[in-house]
Formats: structure tokens, C-alpha cells, sequence
């Protein structure tokens, strides 16, 4: 897997939603490139923040609608 | 992996089964699927009540079109279709260019806030930060972001999804980062050690 191509997948490889051939090639890659290395650690982050994002979950949502 | 996923087979299964009727797969369809639905709608919408109402309205064509689905995705991703198409008919029109962070209150125990201590609020700060950059995405820009990194899907389920070709998911999520960059460069990291100036505000 050439650079350009592990760059664009890195995002789902923070993520864990690669694939298992995809993941073995990203890593290998990262592996061995600084930049896709930091950033994957800045997608990290992203990844941290974005799924810290406080909610309240609506009591609507705790009582289900009944079907119409 | 932010969520946990339901087993595929078992909501296939269950969508088979709201497809006859029955209330009940429903129900159980709803508490699986409500607040994932829920909060995809709210970060489109950035309205809890529309975004409620979205929810609602989802359920409902979950309810009258589970006959139709053919189980040629997983749920998951057909339901978060529903949503992004109900979601954004919701705000045709209604320009969104600000987010209002403080709109749901914050869920964070204040004695572990406590424990933390500054680097936590650093941390903290550097969440809101973000969040208020995520909010200055375009949405098809801001919606790859969060698929993936909130709903947790793969870019062959986003792009099932937004109905767009896979490579134009990557392209997306390739703008939407240089943009996040420009804006909070590092995402938190020490952008000192990269040749940055530091965070832009």
C-alpha cells in the first residue's frame, strides 16, 4: 500500500472500523512513515473528541413511540 | 468502535419481524437504534426538539418500509440513511453556522472533574474547541467526520449511506481534516512540535 493510499484510510484505522486486510496494511505503513504516524495520533484525538460530545439522551427516547 | 454494534443477523431478523407487525421487534428495534438515531439527527440538526422529532419520524418509516429492506446492508446503516435524508429535509433552508455547545447539559461527574485537574480542563477546552470547529465544516464535510468517529462506521457503510461513491468519502474526509487542521491545528496534540503556531481561535 503506497502512501496516499494509507492516508486516506487512517481516519477508519483510529477508528477500528478498517477492515482486517486493510488495517494489516495501514499499520504496516504507518509503521514505517512519520507523517502518517502523527497523524494518526491528531486522528486519535478527533476520535476522542468527537465521541466525547455531551448529550442528553430525551426522555422520548427512554419511552419508545408506539407504531402508528 | 464507539458503539456496541447489535449482532447483523439478529436485526435482520428483527426488521423481518416489524415487517409483519410486530410491535414488539419494534420496541426492541427503537431502544437499540433511538439514541444512535437521536444523536446523528441532533449533530445535522443541532435541535433537540427537531432532532426528537426526526427520531420519531425515522422510527415511523422504519415501521412502514421494514417490508422493503432487503438486508443488502446491515440496519444500522439503512436506519442512519433514514435519518440523514429525514434530518437534513429538516433544516432544507435553515442555514447552520454556529452550534450551540452549551444546548444539552454536560454529563461530567464534578468530583472526577475535580481529580483531574488542569490537564483535564485542558483537555476539556480543547473538546470545545473542536466541537465549535466540527460546527464550521460544510455538512457533507461535517458528516463523514461523524459517522465515523461518533457512529462508528466504515467509509463502505458511509458511503452506503450518503449514497455517494466509497473514493468520494475518502476525498471528504480528506477536505474536512485539512479544514480541522487550518482551524485547531494538532487536534490537541503539541502543535509546537510540528511547526505550528500554536492553536487558532
Amino acid at each position: 500500500m503506497n502512501h496516499r493510499e494509507a492516508e486516506s484510510l487512517l481516519p477508519w484505522l483510529a477508528a477500528g472500523t478498517l477492515e482486517a486486510v486493510e488495517t494489516l496494511a495501514v499499520e504496516a505503513h504507518v509503521a514505517d512513515c512519520e507523517q502518517c504516524t502523527v497523524e494518526l495520533l491528531e486522528l486519535g484525538n478527533l476520535h476522542e473528541a468527537v465521541a466525547a460530545v455531551p448529550f442528553s439522551v430525551p426522555v422520548i427516547l427512554l419511552r419508545p413511540t408506539r407504531a402508528r | 468502535m464507539v458503539d456496541t454494534e447489535p449482532v447483523p443477523d439478529a436485526d435482520i431478523e428483527l426488521v423481518a419481524r416489524v415487517a409483519t407487525g410486530d410491535k414488539q421487534a419494534f420496541e426492541t428495534l427503537f431502544t437499540d437504534y433511538g439514541e444512535r438515531v437521536f444523536r446523528y439527527a441532533h449533530r445535522l440538526i443541532h435541535d433537540v426538539p427537531r432532532a426528537e422529532e426526526v427520531t420519531n419520524d425515522v422510527m415511523i418509516e422504519v415501521w412502514k418500509n421494514a417490508a422493503k429492506f432487503e438486508g443488502r446492508s446491515k440496519v444500522s446503516t439503512w436506519i442512519l440513511g433514514i435519518t440523514r435524508h429525514l434530518a437534513l429535509n429538516a433544516v432544507r433552508g435553515k442555514k447552520l453556522d454556529t452550534v450551540d455547545v452549551d444546548l444539552a447539559p454536560e454529563i461530567v461527574d464534578p468530583s472526577e472533574r475535580a481529580e483531574q485537574g488542569a490537564l483535564a480542563d485542558e483537555r476539556e477546552g480543547l473538546k470545545q474547541k473542536l466541537r465549535a470547529a466540527l460546527a464550521e465544516l460544510s455538512t457533507d464535510h461535517r458528516d463523514v467526520i461523524e459517522l465515523t468517529f461518533f457512529q462508528g462506521c466504515s467509509y463502505q457503510e458511509i458511503a452506503a449511506i450518503v449514497d455517494c461513491p466509497e473514493n468520494t468519502v475518502k476525498t471528504r474526509m480528506y477536505h474536512a481534516r485539512k479544514q480541522l487542521q487550518g482551524i485547531l491545528p494538532g487536534f490537541g496534540l503539541d502543535a509546537g512540535a510540528y511547526g505550528a503556531e500554536g492553536v487558532a481561535t
